[in-house]
């Protein structure tokens, strides 16, 4: 028998009190597990969510003639012949390193349209990336189905006097109104949106695109090196990254990090002091065992190590519970929290951490208990016996 | 020749004022002596049984066993000479209750650099010798006050210690299973362990070599 081997022993046969050292431990790092694999989440959560919500990237063809504006956005064009991308710059975008990041490519082509209903501002769009990347988008009628269905912004309805259902002549094409968008105060109310490759057809610019309108995933990547490569493979063209939204991403990650760091800390603190009078009460329990151990020869650094290593073995064994109890309660806690479906994944990485936090904090802990248990004289362990 | 000699040894405790517990007392002891060490409640009995337990240091003169002064060495030197010299045998016997007897038995090669096969070794064999070997994995608490006394007693001399303390090692005992302790430590003497016993009981007088009385911390006879 060993002192490891005695530590074994002391604490199978004393469960009762080990539940009792357990417990501080437990709650530390489970409330720290469920924290952290909470905030993680929903992090990354509302990080997909910003990266899926709109553009963060807009590719615009290099040019120094006037511009004018969509969407907020400033592409050139006016009066003089706009310079244009091609078709294949969807596939160069595709071809970057980063391309798994690409969560959505939007390309659209610009221009004007002389309806039935009078002039409009036509944008050709792929309806199936533009729908995923507007989710704000709300419509009266059905999404376009087969390629002469259009949607119209709320002013374009007006002015050209087009409800859903109605038809709109343009030449020789007759196109037919599935869904109005609602008004958004933006200049998305006045356009007339139909497919990008019957807009090339009645522009006459087939393969031609005015704007490409791009979501990546940035939350593993900066989105300045997603520029970078785009940019790189498109020499022809102005990429440019829509900040606000990385940025409002980034202050709402911040904060919740934020918070998940203090409230760790806190609990971490508080689990340290429990832990230690645990430990502290455990010990001044044992004077007597310690008074026995001492006079059969145990030297203060053996009845030290006992005590540590109990405390390390109670810190792991209260690491893995606290991790596998805090993950169980983020996977039924999260949802509620954060109101959203949140996916919470067994983490070993977070299961080495917690495991190594929770023998620091057993190790620290231990240290005063075992202070007082060498210090303890051995005239007053005698007394003990 | 004296194996252990107490020299003018004193020790004061404070507790609101000065108490002395022992008051100057010398004592020599040779090896192989079975001493009994009687004296009414608080004459120093216990005391002077920590002193000699290298437990407790005194006020004022020294402990010198085997020509050692043992309360200069250093105190983590006092634990290897506890180990190396003495085996203890406490009141009620206090074996750990959370080790089996054989393993409260090995608790003293703990910490010796040995096998654990031998240290298992050397606590069975000691507990044969005493008529424990079908015991050996019993809890304290499942033996009886007798058997608890044959644990500790082995416990005492797993390592071959020369001196034997032992505190009122019959005190919680019924006549018959005192009788076999003292049985124990008469053939420990023999086999020539130097054995001092606190003790209160008069019949266990008849077995030991000499007796040393104690009143108000000094030695009477």
């Amino acid at each position: 028998m060993g002192l490891f081997e005695l530590s074994l022993k002391h604490l199978w046969r004393n469960k009762n009190r080990v539940i009792f050292l357990l417990w501080g431990i437990i709650i530390g790092v489970t409330t720290i597990v469920t924290l952290y694999t909470i905030t993680f989440s929903m992090e990354q959560e509302i990080s997909d969510k910003f990266d899926q919500i709109g553009s963060n990237m807009i590719i615009v063809p290099n040019s120094e003639s006037l511009s004018l504006n969509y969407s907020g956005v400033t592409i050139q064009g006016g009066t003089q012949k706009m310079v244009e991308l091609s078709d294949d710059a969807l596939d160069r975008i595709m071809s970057i390193k980063n391309s798994e990041n690409i969560a959505v490519i939007a390309p659209k082509l610009l221009g004007t349209l002389e309806t039935d209903g009078g002039k409009a501002l036509a944008v050709g769009v792929d309806f199936a990336a533009e729908f995923r990347m507007k989710k704000w988008w709300k419509l009266e009628g059905k999404k376009p189905g087969v390629n002469n269905e259009v949607i119209l912004g709320s002013n374009a309805s007006s002015i050209l006097g087009k409800k859903v259902g109605s038809k709109i002549v343009i030449g020789d094409t007759e196109l037919v109104v599935s869904g109005i968008l609602a008004e958004m105060g933006s200049e998305e109310d006045d356009a007339l949106y139909l497919n990008l490759p019957l807009l090339q057809k009645l522009l006459n610019k087939e393969g031609s695109l005015s704007l490409i309108e791009v979501s990546a995933l940035c939350y593993t990547c900066p989105i300045e090196d997603i520029v970078m490569q785009i940019a790189n493979k498109l020499p022809e063209a102005k990429v440019t990254a829509v900040l606000e939204a990385v940025e409002a991403r980034k202050v709402i990650v911040d904060k919740f990090s934020a918070l998940a760091r203090t409230v760790a800390i806190i609990v971490l603190f508080i689990g340290f002091l429990i832990v230690t009078n645990s430990f502290l009460a455990a010990v001044n329990g044992r004077k007597k065992e310690i008074g026995i151990l001492r006079s059969l020869g145990f030297k203060r650094i053996h009845v030290a190590v006992v005590i540590v290593l109990e405390g390390i073995v109670v810190s792991l064994f209260g690491g893995i519970t606290g991790y596998l109890l805090g993950t169980l309660l983020a996977k039924w806690l999260a949802p509620l929290i954060a109101q959203m479906e949140v996916l919470i994944a067994w983490d070993w990485k977070l299961g080495i951490i917690s495991l190594i936090l929770a023998v620091i904090v057993g190790i620290f802990a231990s240290i005063i208990p075992v202070f007082r248990a060498v210090k303890q004289d051995p005239a007053d362990s005698m007394r003990a016996i | 020749m004296t194996f252990i000699a107490v020299n003018n040894v004193s020790k004061k405790y404070e507790i609101g004022s000065e108490l002395k517990a022992l008051d100057n007392v010398t004592l020599k002891i040779n090896q192989g002596e079975f001493i009994a060490i009687m004296g009414p409640s608080g004459s120093g009995k216990s005391t002077l049984l920590s002193i000699l337990g290298v437990l407790n240091p005194p006020t004022e003169g020294n402990l010198i066993i085997d020509d050692i002064d043992v309360f200069k060495l250093a105190n983590e030197k006092q634990a290897d000479f506890r180990r190396e010299y003495l085996g203890f045998i406490f009141q009620q016997f206090k074996l750990l209750p959370y080790l089996t007897a054989v393993e409260n038995v090995m608790l003293p090669l703990t910490v010796a650099q040995i096998s654990k096969k031998e240290k298992l070794q050397m606590a069975e064999k000691v507990l044969a010798k005493i008529g424990l070997e079908s015991k050996l994995h019993r809890l304290p608490h499942q033996l009886s006050g007798g058997e608890q006394g044959r644990v500790a007693i082995a416990r005492a001399i797993v390592n071959q210690p020369p001196i034997i303390l032992a505190d009122e090692p019959t005190g919680s005992l019924d006549t018959k299973t005192g009788q076999e302790i003292i049985e124990i430590f008469k053939a420990l003497n023999e086999d020539g362990h130097t054995i001092l016993m606190v003790t209160h009981n008069k019949e266990n007088l008849e077995h030991v070599k000499r007796t040393v009385l104690i009143r108000d911390g000094k030695i009477v006879n």
